[in-house]
């Protein structure tokens, strides 16, 4: 079991290039999981894109988190990797980190 | 496709590549910048990107790789300069890469004369910015802005502090949070609360990057970059009168007539141009000690000077008090 993830800093993962996701995420007091996304195929996926980011979170036992995501067309692996990355990074945790959730 | 740094101050090969793509792409040459990013496509550079702070700028992709993968490529790397030391990123580029930028995650924040528009990507942006200090207006109720420097705080700005308090029911006194002053912005915003703190309706904050900033007006802080002051000072006035005015509720803008200037001077002049029926540009003569109008940049002179009997009639005790500890300090120092 993983210990808690506090995110303490802002943390950037992933590109702007077509099939990726940039996901940005940052602390946000105790106002909630807030998704702001721009995505390239938002009336197709928009939902469940901004759904499944916060699942990942939600699994990681992340409350309250304000997090942006530039997506060009990423698959869900692409955008679960990227989320991961950017909330070990927020968290300042470069190893142990449990790439399965969501996969269980 | 290939990325790498473009070093314009030290080699001339780099600072041609740099030259030519710009001119190709009638994008003004900017030296204002930290660092140069070059694409490219075997040898040849096909397109640039650069970055000064937290602003990107100087943006130019040669016709036939614009629309592809170039740019999202270019904007990642300057971003990931960014982010290193910065939350936010901001962007300066022609209102016709609006749309691009959309995409990639920008906002506009104002357009300028067709000729450019700023952008802003955070997670903080204007919008927060603006939620976090909103405050409900009730109808018919009057409120005012002031921008300042207060670098240092003076009885000048206590004046105009002063007589927007009395003409209105509130006053938001915003301090320039740009730190690239005499006196630190962690000094000058307290030596404003405290020299205004006897007006219960003066509500003082921070500027952030959104007035008189590096990104919004960099020429206030450059002295010369006059042909750039006047599109730099619209942008600014721009920008209040479109985003921030707006949102709090405020009709009116006090500023100080300025004598001294030039930067000032223009600065004054595209606010009245630019607020022209939808804000009132209050401009009142600046207090006088002595027969002459007190200035900050005076007060620092004086202080350069060690003249500090003369700075006592003008600047309130708190900053005088504030003036005489740093000198203290100085001196233990030594």
């Amino acid at each position: 079991m993983t210990n808690k993830l506090i995110l303490s800093k802002q943390a950037v993962a992933g590109t702007l290039e077509s099939s990726d996701i940039q996901i940005i995420i940052n602390q946000n007091n105790d106002k909630g999981i807030d998704i702001h996304l721009k995505s390239s195929v938002e009336k197709q996926y928009g939902n469940h894109i901004r759904q499944f980011i916060k699942e990942i979170l939600l699994d990681l036992g992340i409350e309250n988190a304000k997090l942006q995501a530039v997506d060009q067309g990423a698959l869900d692996s692409t955008i679960r990797a990227r989320t991961i990355t950017a909330l070990y990074r927020s968290a300042g945790i470069t190893s142990d980190i449990d790439w399965e959730v969501l996969d269980r | 496709m290939k990325i790498h740094y473009l070093r314009i101050n030290e080699k001339k090969e780099d600072e041609n590549t740099w030259s030519t793509l710009l001119e190709e792409s009638g994008i003004k040459k900017d030296r204002n910048v930290d660092v140069v990013v070059g694409v490219f496509d075997g040898q040849e550079c096909i397109a640039t990107g650069s970055v000064l702070d937290n602003i990107i700028k100087c943006i130019a992709v040669k016709e036939d790789y614009k629309g592809g993968a170039v740019v999202s490529t270019l904007i990642t790397h300057l971003e990931a300069v960014i982010y290193e030391t910065f939350d936010s990123c901001f962007v300066y580029t022609k209102p016709e890469n609006m749309k691009s930028f959309n995409f990639l995650g920008y906002k506009e924040l104002v357009t300028v004369d067709d000729q450019v528009v700023f952008m802003e990507k955070a997670l903080n942006d204007l919008e927060v910015y603006l939620d976090n200090i909103y405050q409900e207006v009730k109808v018919n109720f009057s409120v005012a802005a002031i921008v300042m420097n207060a670098n240092p705080f003076t009885y000048g700005h206590q004046f105009l502090a002063e007589k927007a308090s009395e003409e209105n029911e509130r006053v938001y006194i915003f301090v320039v949070s740009e730190d690239k002053s005499f006196v630190p912005f962690a000094d000058r915003i307290k030596l404003v609360k405290s020299g205004t703190s006897h007006l219960k309706n003066v509500i003082v904050l921070e500027t952030g990057p959104y007035m008189v900033s590096q990104a919004t007006f960099p020429s206030y802080f450059l002295s010369n970059e006059k042909d750039k002051v006047n599109i730099q000072a619209m942008l600014d006035a721009k920008l209040f009168k479109e985003k921030i005015a707006p949102k709090l509720g405020i009709s009116k803008r006090y500023v100080g007539e300025e004598p001294f200037s030039q930067t000032t001077l223009i600065y004054n002049q595209e606010m009245k141009r630019v607020f022209k029926g939808d804000l009132t540009l209050v401009e009142l003569k600046r207090l006088s000690k002595c027969g002459r109008e007190i200035s900050a940049s005076c007060v620092r002179k004086l202080w350069r000077e060690n003249r500090f009997d003369e700075i006592k009639h003008l600047v309130p005790e708190t900053t005088y008090k504030y003036i005489l500890s740093k000198e203290r300090n100085r001196k233990n120092d030594q």
